[in-house]
């Protein structure tokens, strides 16, 4: 671990004509962050798995066997009961005769769309407003956090609820829905975060060389924040998943007929007793990309971490 | 197989405890009818709760359930079927005056449990309070076909002309023209008697707190916990008063929790929800279906109840009737009979087969892709169109959604799916324009109910007529049809249904069966066309 005044000496250490402003991170630059992050293997383990969820996703439409929205008419039993594992399914069918294998592949399309660019949307609104609250004090702190305590003393789910019937159930709203759902946590820790480094001697130190605020935030404080910001984020990702089946389940969610591992899973999970494969094999492809997004939020925040030394 | 030893010792120590019941308290009622043994309690596990206990507002049909055994009506349908029979009336009303005349004679002796008497007095009130604005009654359609009842509610006179107490016994109605669905608008819970003193007293309150005359009385209800019903000892007709002594009804237990209790023995029937949600949830029916041992648990039924697919004629490509038939040609009727596990039987036509004016001759629509392609190439859309489906949130709707949207697909038609909920569904269904398609359904005993909110254009501005659904020839059938006895109506609905699917603004999907999952220690049970339940005759066995 660095101290405080390993951070400061970094920025005095620029004092050879170079770059008063180089960002921390590049004292070691990107191939110490990828030193730093394969020296462990649970981030590796992470990064392969993250890969292998988004692989699928970019892949689908040559990996899944069939069409995700096919209701095939040997797909339902003589009764009308979801197919169990094997065969030309291997996965399963669900209760509409479609192929439960290739409904999970399209599903990680859709779920990791929204699932990353929702936290992505959010992930900016939070640190942007976080980082001016928490460097500018007074009144736009003020203004700013209680404009988060009143979003937050709505339920998300009603917020959601709200914006969504508003405007028509899309792929695109229900990402700006879930993003604008989601920032006011982070933020609140982006400002305590700020706050707690705006006093620090290096952001006193660009101060006194006259840097102006802007640069300050994104030069010498924002880099700081990256770690906290990411694994918020990517444990967040699941979080997401469910949460837009929530909405699904509401009718505001992912339409169908598209896949959703959401959808897949708030649909499968009364079926439980009677045909588990329709929660069991989401839940282990949700799991995955849980562990993966986790692990890799965790090796990402330890080798981007500017404190951090190989 | 441990449930029905542990049963039989329950029902034996229940008799025990009733016996020595007897022996200490001989004046209780507690008997025994033809076989049947009173006494005892029922529960009952709802997914929800019921919205009102007042009878002029309530229009849920959990709540009717309830509503049924706390307030006498004058008619009412034969436990188990759809025949209408008379109930606080002594026989059927005597029809004169062209059929615009209804003299109905109320039985004596029937008295509300707060002591006021339940006679042609408190009946008038009743169908008066549903009238005044301020009631906000659903059913005041119901009685606008009486003289008088628009100068009524337009506060033009005190009271309404065409309802006359002749003695405090004697009722009569006066029609402004004869209408046959008049005989099963009195049938309905709204139109029963209730005791002015006590509404006057409670105000708002009679909604949670009501006086009524029926088998049973509302002791208690708890918003969101349950009610309890216990039997009304002072009930005006031994040949119809329940049985049990109280009925315990849980609400808010989802439906996948009711039936574990029902099958541990814990609860009597999952009754489902306020919206006629199933009691077996989609998910679980297989499982118990196929299971022997609740062989004895499961009772099933085809209700007078026609699902349907609505399109709104005057949408743009809808307009056009090859169009429409299309639609018809590329629904797979049967598949959706199967998602639902079997619990449908496919329509050939609006009317259920249970109702007068059913017509065995209408043939089933066929499903075929091919025609439907070649029908949308002839009407101008070689490559399909865009719409959309409005269906409700609850299982098995949007499964059944999902499935027409597929087979539009297959035929070129790209519908994207409204799956909304039930609130927003209900206005949107109800919304003339509010939706080019909808899967919806008709559950009433009433032949004309079904005749003219699909087809007749006087009922789209209600709301219910919602593919907007207006050919004059069919219209003539239908006014015709309402003045005349229902025997000589069911020609002329006969008639008009057959020219009505031809013309395809509704492709009758399929008539629904109910199953309900009872603990076999209830005795009595049916289900019930227009009440799904008829608590009175439940007992233990």
């Amino acid at each position: 671990m660095a101290h405080p005044a390993t951070s400061a000496l970094l920025i005095q250490d620029g004092d050879n004509g170079v770059d008063y402003e180089r960002p921390l991170r590049s004292q070691a630059g990107w191939s110490g962050a990828w030193r730093r992050y394969r020296a462990h293997t649970l981030p590796l383990v992470g990064l392969v798995l993250t890969l292998l969820v988004l692989g699928v996703a970019v892949f689908a439409p040559l990996l899944a066997p069939d069409n995700p929205i096919t209701q095939f008419p040997n797909g339902l039993s003589a009764e009308g009961g979801p197919r169990p594992p094997g065969g030309q399914f291997l996965l399963g069918t669900d209760s509409l005769g479609r192929d439960l294998l290739s409904r999970l592949i399209w599903g990680a399309r859709t779920s990791m769309e929204i699932a990353i660019l929702a936290n992505l949307m959010s992930a900016v609104i939070a640190v942007t407003l976080g980082a001016c609250a928490g460097y500018m004090g007074r009144r736009v702190d003020m203004l700013l956090m209680r404009l988060t305590d009143l979003l937050m003393a709505i339920p998300a789910m009603l917020l959601a609820a709200f914006l969504a019937a508003v405007f028509q159930p899309s792929i695109g709203i229900i990402v700006i829905v879930v993003g604008f759902v989601n920032w006011f946590y982070l933020a609140r820790i982006v400002r305590a975060e700020v706050m707690a480094l705006r006093q620090r001697e290096f952001v006193d130190a660009a101060r006194a060389i006259g840097l102006p605020t802007w640069r300050i935030l994104a030069r010498h404080i924002l880099p700081q924040l990256w770690g906290s910001v990411i694994v918020y984020s990517t444990l967040n990702v699941a979080t997401t998943v469910l949460f837009v089946a929530a909405l699904s389940y509401v009718g505001i969610g992912v339409q169908p007929p598209t896949a959703d591992w959401g959808n897949i899973i708030a649909e499968g999970n009364t079926y439980l007793s009677v045909a588990p494969w329709l929660v069991i094999f989401p839940g282990i492809a949700l799991g995955i990309s849980v562990l993966g997004f986790n692990l890799l939020g965790d090796g990402l925040r330890d080798a981007l971490d500017p404190r951090q030394k190989v | 197989m441990q449930q029905p030893a542990r049963h039989a010792s329950l029902v034996a120590l229940m008799f025990v405890l009733l016996a020595s019941l007897l022996a200490v308290a001989p004046a209780a009622r507690a008997g025994v009818r033809a076989g049947i043994h009173d006494g005892g309690t029922a529960i009952l596990d709802f997914s929800s709760d019921p919205v009102s206990m007042d009878p002029a507002i309530a229009a849920d049909g959990y709540s009717l359930t309830i509503l049924h055994v706390l307030f006498v009506t004058l008619l009412t349908n034969k436990p188990g079927t759809t025949t209408v029979v008379p109930w606080g009336a002594t026989e059927m009303p005597t029809i004169t005056n062209g059929g615009k005349r209804y003299v109905v004679h109320i039985h004596a002796g029937i008295k509300f449990s707060d002591g006021e008497p339940a006679d042609a007095h408190a009946f008038k009130y009743s169908f008066e309070r549903i009238l005044i604005p301020a009631t906000k009654s659903p059913y005041t359609g119901s009685l606008a076909g009486v003289v008088g009842a628009s100068d009524f509610v337009a506060g033009k006179a005190k009271s309404v002309a065409g309802i006359k107490v002749l003695d405090p016994l004697t009722i009569q109605f006066d029609l402004v023209q004869p209408d046959n669905n008049f005989l099963y608008d009195i049938t309905y819970a709204a139109l029963s008697a209730v005791p002015q003193k006590a509404v006057e007293a409670a105000g708002a309150k009679f909604a949670t707190h009501p006086t009524g005359d029926g088998q049973f009385i509302l002791q208690n209800w708890t918003s969101g916990v349950g009610m309890t019903l216990v039997k009304n000892l002072h009930y005006f007709d031994a040949a119809t008063a329940g049985h049990l002594d109280k009925l315990l009804l849980h609400t808010n237990v989802p439906t996948n929790l009711a039936v574990l209790q029902v099958e541990k023995g814990m609860a009597d029937i999952s009754a489902g929800d306020v919206n006629g949600g199933d009691g077996i949830p989609l998910s679980l029916f297989l499982t118990i279906k196929n299971d022997p041992r609740w062989k004895s648990y499961l009772y099933h039924s085809t209700l007078p109840e026609t699902w349907f697919f609505v399109m709104a004629m005057r949408d743009k490509p809808l307009q056009n009737v090859k169009v429409r038939q299309a639609i018809a040609y590329a629904i797979n009727r049967q598949k959706i009979v199967q998602i639902l596990n079997g619990r449908g039987v496919l329509a050939s036509q609006i009317m259920p087969p249970s109702l007068p004016g059913y017509d065995p001759s209408i043939p089933q629509q066929e499903y075929n892709p091919a025609k439907a392609r070649k029908l949308l190439t002839e009407a101008g859309f070689p490559h399909g169109f865009q719409t959309s489906i409005t269906m409700f949130t609850t299982p098995p709707g949007p499964q059944e959604a999902t499935s027409i949207q597929y087979d539009l697909a297959q035929v070129g038609i790209q519908a994207v799916l409204r799956i909304v909920s039930l609130a927003q569904y209900s206005t949107l269904a109800a919304t003339p324009g509010g939706s080019p398609t909808q899967i919806n359904d008709w559950l009433a005993i009433e032949p004309a109910l079904f005749m003219n909110w699909t087809y007749n254009s006087n009922e789209i501005q209600a709301g219910n007529n919602m593919a907007e659904f207006a050919v004059p020839q069919v219209d003539a059938l239908l006014n015709k049809a309402q003045q005349l006895p229902l025997a000589q109506a069911v020609p002329l609905w006969q008639r008009a249904q057959r020219l009505a699917i031809s013309q395809y603004g509704y492709v009758p999907l399929y008539y629904g069966v109910e199953y309900d999952f009872v603990n076999p220690r209830i005795g009595g049970f049916q289900i019930d066309p227009n009440f799904l339940y008829e608590y009175q005759q439940w007992y233990l066995k």
